[in-house]
């Protein structure tokens, strides 16, 4: 048995695909391309395929990451670049394949880069971001709402035109950026359409996830 | 609107998946070199949508022509209605993103009365005029095929040309003539006239309605239309079109599998069923033809799931080596194999070891009726012990819950008949109990599913009226109060639908205004129970001086003209009279392989009416 992992990136429509919807789409990828798939063995036997961290829907991605395992231990990952390649849609460009080093529950954040329409809302973001006051609500699994002031936990903050990038915790502590865009704009009054791009994911003091 | 802009607004609504398109397997042509753009329209979600198998075919077949392109486009889920209605939106087909008003066809296919007001919206959302006689051009040409077109009298006002029965053929014979007329420079009253001349094409407005009281006192074909309009058939089903490829959907859909069709029509004839009449003759797919294109589909979309598609899997000719051939591969390549609609009579242990080799799955079959005098009455063929001898089975087999379906107002039904559907399930229940060889340890569990009877036109009950919706109550409670044990499971199938459904489906001109007076009142997706409004379709009916029971309610007399009169589906309404005489005198009728009961059907010198037995 070989363990893989593939590196891509998803854009354009794909991003009108959620996570859900992706596991169905990449189950019957991997059966398209030919590879030789390891199937669980229970009772209904299917492609195993585990996604190393959600991407919420509407988000494009710069990297995106697949694990799951061949039972022919002699193909090579060139291979599995190739066959996979063939049958992806034009909007999943593979980065690369490799096998797994990090474990996925070693995961502790990720970049995200936000496009607003101009570059005076982006400032005025990126400001707010700085503003040491950043209250977003968060609704827990009881369906209580939880305020929690989050700037500390918003690192690597960057502005470059219309666009503002940072680090936030991922894995086991999640923060969605849309939740500090919902409040930007309870805030400020506004309703601002912004698109999103997570960038990178990291493992342990801040390795890109391998 | 440009795109980004557009996708800006998807991501504000449920689901965005189903308006970006871009699926695999969905086609995208060059519109300045095709001839022909056809936007194919389901008047319902895409996921019900894309789950119909004929939308799927013909999408592939009229792709295959390098003149035509045919998009897809389904109704809009009432959150993105409203954002496309706030941003100047028109309704769009999902492969151009181009607006369906800019497309020579908009063709509908109409496969339930309850998405009437739907294909309303649709035309609306997409800037056309409702009415037939508002749309001046040749085109768009609003076209409409599919089952209820054997009565879409309540749509004449809407729709230019109906197509009846299979469209591989008529569909393409008039978008040719179409090409021609545009080339002529020919009007649509020109285009229409000459379309109706060809076999299949049904031109609405060629035809005068007049009426005395609630019944028809004519029905005139003008403009040399002829007086009947007789249904297509596909003759040869092995040489038919059978797609290579199937869109696949990103988020998941109603069937979420490939579709393999194995054959068309129905020998049966059970008297309350359309699909049993209006796609006669039965004309089989060989088994070598349905392994292959079976195959070819699960290889294209990558699903591992097939589903053989018919009215009765069961009563394919060859089942048994048709399921040594699929097994042969798809065990090999992990595809698991599904047969819907299995028939109690023919359900044997080896078939059933079969299917428990491919995958554990509910069980459902369709006695209909609760004793034996009443499935005598809707020739339903099946006997309690045929059911009590398939349940043995199931439960011999490791399964522990078998699901049921009944009707509740079936002609001549009685209380008796109603207690019996609880009675047989007790029965079932208790033979679980009393046999040696069940599952250890586990309940049973008997799925009572009940719908309403609903006459439908092109069947030997077209003539019956539908119980009034207090009846349907008290025998629902009926059976309710006669169910005593918790083993038994009940459902219900709304009866309010069932009473519209019942309005429609013999339903005549007149209705027209109805429908478009409730879909201005706000009316859509009236199959899904949380959108349907039962009062504004009363107030409807009631703003246009109609009384719905006229039509659900009124005995159709043998002699009367029936609203669907000038269509012919090739049964004939003199075997429809001698059928309905016969259910009356509860005398059941044998299966078209047994003998042939003189339907009609055979005109077309094809199927099972010429079978060498």
């Amino acid at each position: 048995m070989k363990n893989v992992r593939v590196f891509f990136a998803k854009t354009g429509t794909l991003r009108f695909v959620s996570h859900l919807d992706m596991n169905r789409f990449f189950t019957r990828i991997l059966r398209k391309s030919g590879l030789p798939i390891w199937y669980t063995e229970g009772f209904n036997p299917h492609p195993y395929l585990t996604f190393a961290l959600p991407l919420s829907l509407g988000f494009e991605s710069q990297y995106e990451i697949l694990d799951f395992r061949l039972v022919d231990d002699t193909v090579t990952f060139e291979t599995v670049e190739e066959k996979l390649t063939v049958v992806l849609p034009e909007y999943i460009k593979i980065i690369r394949v490799d096998e797994p080093v990090m474990k996925v529950g070693k995961i502790t954040s990720a970049g995200f880069e936000i496009a607003f329409s101009e570059e005076k809302i982006a400032t005025e973001f990126f400001d707010y971001l700085n503003s040491g006051n950043v209250v977003i609500e968060k609704k827990t699994k009881k369906g209580e709402i939880k305020v929690d002031e989050v700037s500390s936990k918003i690192e690597e903050k960057k502005i470059n035109g219309s666009k503002v990038s940072f680090i936030l915790p991922a894995g086991n502590d999640n923060i969605n950026p849309s939740l500090i865009v919902a409040s930007y704009n309870e805030r400020e009054g506004k309703q601002i359409n912004v698109s999103y791009t997570r960038t990178a994911v990291y493992g342990e003091s801040r390795k890109l996830f391998v | 609107m440009d795109n980004k802009k557009l996708e800006e607004l998807f991501l504000t609504v449920q689901k965005p998946g189903r308006y970006c398109g871009g699926e695999q397997g969905s086609v995208v042509k060059d519109k300045e070199k095709v001839d022909v753009r056809f936007a194919f329209c389901f008047p319902d979600t895409y996921e019900v949508g894309m789950s119909h198998l004929g939308m799927k075919i013909l999408y592939s077949q009229f792709n295959e022509r390098e003149d035509i392109w045919c998009e897809r486009v389904f109704a809009p889920w009432n959150d993105f209605a409203q954002v496309m209605r706030e941003n100047d939106i028109p309704l769009f087909a999902l492969e151009s993103r181009d607006p369906v008003k800019d497309f020579d066809f908009v063709g509908f296919t109409l496969q339930y009365e309850m998405s009437y007001t739907n294909v309303l919206s649709m035309l609306d959302l997409a800037g056309i005029p409702l009415r037939s006689k508002d749309r001046k051009e040749l085109s768009p040409l609003v076209v409409a095929g599919g089952p209820c077109v054997c009565n879409a009298e309540p749509l004449a006002d809407f729709i230019d040309l109906f197509f009846l029965g299979e469209g591989e053929e008529v569909d393409l014979e008039v978008i040719d003539l179409y090409k021609e007329c545009k080339n002529n420079g020919d009007s649509k009253e020109e285009f229409l006239k000459k379309a109706s001349q060809i076999e299949g094409v049904y031109v609405p407005s060629l035809y005068e309605v007049k009426y005395d009281g609630q019944e028809i006192k004519s029905i005139t074909p003008k403009d040399n239309a002829p007086a009947t309009v007789k249904k297509r058939i596909i003759k040869d089903m092995d040489k038919s079109f059978y797609p290579k490829e199937f869109v696949v959907p990103y988020i998941e859909i109603v069937h979420d599998r490939a579709v393999q069709e194995i054959y068309r029509g129905c020998i049966r004839g059970c008297r309350f069923c359309q699909a049993g009449f209006i796609y006669r003759p039965v004309r089989e797919k060989s088994a070598e033809v349905i392994s292959k294109q079976a195959k070819d589909l699960c290889d294209f979309t990558g699903y591992d799931e097939i589903s053989l598609s018919s009215l009765s899997t069961s009563d394919y000719t060859r089942l048994e080596p048709l399921l040594e051939k699929l097994l042969d591969w798809t065990d090999k390549d992990k595809v698991s194999l599904s047969l819907p609609s299995l028939r109690i009579d023919n359900f044997s242990p080896e078939l059933l070891k079969k299917i428990n080799h491919i995958r554990k799955s509910g069980l459902t079959f369709a006695p209909e009726a609760g004793t034996q005098r009443l499935r005598d009455v809707i020739n339903k063929n099946i006997t309690e012990k045929e059911i009590l001898d398939t349940c043995r089975v199931a439960f011999m087999g490791g399964h522990t819950s078998v699901k049921l379906y009944f009707m509740i107002g079936l002609p001549t039904e009685t209380d008796e008949d109603i207690v019996g559907i609880a009675q047989l399930a007790q029965k079932i229940v208790d033979m679980y109990y009393s046999m040696d060889e069940r599952p250890k340890g586990r309940s049973v569990d008997v799925g009572v599913s009940v719908s309403t009877f609903v006459p439908k036109a092109f069947t030997p009950f077209q003539f019956e009226p539908q119980i009034t919706r207090e009846e349907i109550l008290r025998r629902q409670s009926l059976l309710r109060s006669a169910i005593t044990t918790k083993k038994i499971s009940l459902s219900w199938h709304d009866s309010a639908t069932s009473f519209l459904e019942g309005v429609f489906a013999r339903g005549d001109r007149r209705l027209s205004d109805v429908i478009e007076t409730a879909y201005k009142m706000g009316c859509v997706f009236d199959g899904w129970s949380e959108c349907f409004d039962l009062d504004k379709w009363l107030c409807a009916f009631e703003k246009c001086n109609i009384n719905p029971e006229d039509y659900s309610e009124r005995k159709f007399s043998y002699d009367e003209i029936l609203p669907w009169e000038h269509l012919d589906y090739a049964v004939t309404k003199k075997f429809f009279i001698a059928q309905n005489k016969l259910a009356k005198q509860e005398t059941t009728t044998p299966n078209c392989r047994i003998s042939c009961a003189g339907c009609g059907a055979n005109c077309y010198g094809e199927g099972v009416c010429f079978e060498k037995c």
